[in-house]
């Protein structure tokens, strides 16, 4: 009876209840597709970084990641790459020299992190090859091989066989330089990454340094996210002497975007809601003012005042609740739409790449987005029920009934 | 002067100021009262005699200032405000000059209201609200919504709300104000007859001649006080 009395409540003025019932499914669409389009950002960013720069995992020297320094190496890299190999949840193991140091053309110079990669290995783990827009892959034979992006190309004024000179740090902390040619140009969509990154073989890197068969860093790729922590310390368990560190830990400003998501959506849909709930107190205050005398019939003839909270109660979760269909079913069609097609945000592609976004984002959509937001909505109403209910409750039967 | 039989209503000296720090003005003073089931009695008097606040103080709408009021002899001036509305809901059966029915409710759905209230089946419900649109000659407006209905209607349908959980009896504020003649008439037939056939207590506060001309009891107010009670023969 209470629900009967309280639903055709909300439809006595159809217009009002409308519009807010359309605010609702409105704000709803929009939290939710906000939702789905940074989760869709943030899963790229961090799918980017996983798979095309850092992976999984890195193992490295426990004094290696203070200054970079090249004698700081893990010793007996390919028996601990091979055992990693054989790890179940490990797909891919990469072996790399990593130093800082700079590249000079006869135009300019640059500071740069030169990564010493097994071409192959490197390929499988981050699928340097795919990002190759001009010349080859490196090759193990071709010690003089480097490979550097589009960015840093044009900076320099460098084209494919144009030579080059790298320097850096040597194990006597004296200056070490060799000579390479661009074997290859890459692109990839963090402008920052491509300005920072050059590559040569892991074995011209010994060279560079003088360290045969160099090895700072060990990226390990797994075949799931889901498996990152617990391979992590099994790992750290496995290799006391040596400093094992996930992605997050690696690239924190990806981490950052990744943990940030939830309280920046939290923010977002705060705002959206509570322009919703003062929408909805107002719309219910006016329900209740303008049945003042009606509310006090009901008490005069019996309606105990917990029944009167309770319907002006279920009256606002009704008029909220009544957009909520509609505003999933809008957010579901848009964001299927665009999960499949992409939104292209080539026109901000400068910003995009800036921070190592893809420019073409596919919006996500979660159980946990929804369950969320349904939450919200229902804290929504019950918030905005509160203020009318106690309205409705100070309402004087007898003044009510004779006005 | 009273019907002998069991004393429904006893209201005992009842007073009710307001503006008590101001200006006090006696809306009420000193009145005595005491009806017995079955009674049709008339409160009567010109505006701002305090018929209504009499009345809304025996129903338990309003609190006297001092006395106080037993319904079946439960001391309702002493109740709790939940306790007084869950009283209403048990006892007394209100009639509004307005007729304040639930807008979005049917008329069935109207009269059923206070039985639901109360907890009772549906079933229950449903075979009492059959009787009463009998009783008012509605049977065929059922389904209908206040809006849908005249006033003469509305007020009919407002009886049978008052009277479908069995009161111990019916308090009407102006029941006929708003209604024309034959409404009024088809109106005070009803009360009449369900005063006669099923001893239900009616206590009206009118300035109607009709009503006053068809009460077996008149009181009369002025200024507070009562100056006249009889019976009519």
């Amino acid at each position: 009876m209470l629900i009967t009395l309280s639903w055709r409540n909300v439809w006595r003025n159809r217009t009002r209840s409308l519009i807010i019932a359309g605010s609702v499914a409105l704000g709803i669409w929009a939290a939710l597709f906000l939702s789905a389009f940074y989760q869709g950002v943030v899963d790229q960013r961090m799918r980017s970084v996983i798979w095309d720069e850092s992976s999984h995992l890195h193992i490295h020297h426990p004094a290696f990641l203070g200054d970079m320094e090249p004698r700081f190496t893990i010793p007996d890299p390919n028996t601990i790459a091979r055992d990693l190999s054989a790890r179940p949840a490990v797909k891919q193991v990469a072996c790399r020299a990593l130093f800082n140091g700079m590249i000079s053309s006869p135009t300019g110079s640059a500071g740069v992190r030169i990564n010493g990669v097994d071409p192959m290995a490197e390929d499988s783990t981050t699928r340097l090859g795919t990002k190759l827009i001009e010349g080859a892959m490196l090759d193990p034979a071709k010690r003089n091989g480097l490979l550097i992006s589009a960015r840093l190309a044009q900076k320099l004024k460098l084209k494919l066989r144009s030579k080059v000179v790298l320097m850096t740090q040597d194990t006597a902390l004296g200056i070490a330089s060799g000579a390479y040619r661009v074997q290859g140009i890459y692109r990839t969509i963090n402008t920052p990454y491509d300005e920072a990154n050059i590559f040569i073989t892991r074995e011209a890197a010994g060279e560079l340094v003088g360290i045969t068969g160099v090895c700072n860093e060990i990226a390990i790729l797994l075949y799931e996210d889901e498996s990152l922590e617990t391979e992590k310390a099994a790992l750290m368990s496995a290799l006391p002497a040596l400093e094992v560190k996930d992605w997050k830990q690696v690239t924190p400003e990806a981490a950052l975007l990744v943990d940030s998501f939830d309280e920046y959506m939290a923010i977002f849909t705060l705002v959206i809601f509570l322009g919703l709930a003062f929408g909805s107190v107002n719309t219910m205050l006016m329900a209740v003012l303008e049945r003042t005398r009606e509310i006090g019939m009901l008490v005069s003839i019996g309606m105990s005042r917990a029944r009167v909270f309770w319907m002006v109660m279920l009256e606002t979760a009704f008029l909220v609740l009544a957009g909520t269909p509609m505003g999933l079913l809008i957010a579901w069609a848009t964001i299927t739409y665009f999960a499949r097609t992409g939104i292209d945000l080539t026109h901000y592609a400068e910003m995009g790449s800036s921070f190592g976004f893809d420019l073409v984002v596919h919006p996500v959509i979660t159980t946990s987005h929804v369950l969320n937001l349904l939450g919200m909505v229902m804290l929504t109403a019950l918030f905005s029920a509160a203020y009318p209910a106690r309205k409705a409750l100070q309402i004087n039967a007898t003044e009510a009934i004779t006005k | 002067m009273k019907t002998k039989g069991e004393v429904v209503i006893d209201a005992h000296e009842l007073t009710r100021v307001y503006d008590q720090d101001k200006v006090p003005v006696y809306a009420v003073n000193g009145v005595h009262l005491h009806i017995e089931r079955g009674e049709f009695v008339a409160l009567r008097g010109p505006s701002g005699s305090g018929k209504t606040t009499v009345l809304n103080m025996i129903g338990g709408l309003d609190r006297p200032t001092t006395g106080h009021v037993a319904v079946n002899g439960v001391e309702i001036t002493k109740l709790s405000d939940g306790q007084l509305i869950d009283f209403r809901l048990r006892n007394i059966g209100f009639v509004f000059q307005s007729y304040n029915l639930i807008p979005v409710f049917t008329a069935k759905e109207n009269i059923e209201f206070t039985m639901l209230l109360q907890g009772r089946s549906q079933a229950e419900c449903d075979a009492r609200v059959a009787e009463l649109l009998r009783e008012i000659g509605l049977e065929d407006k059922a389904d209908k919504r206040p809006g849908e209905l005249s006033g003469g209607q509305q007020q009919r349908v407002a009886v049978a709300r008052a009277l479908a959980p069995k009161p111990q009896f019916v308090l009407a504020d102006e029941p006929t104000a708003n209604l024309d003649s034959k409404s009024a008439g088809n109106l005070l037939d009803i009360m009449d007859r369900l005063n006669l056939e099923e001893h239900i207590t009616f206590l009206f506060s009118t300035h109607d001649q009709r009503v006053i001309e068809r009460a077996r009891r008149v009181i009369t107010l002025e200024d507070g006080k009562v100056v006249d009670d009889h019976t009519v023969k």
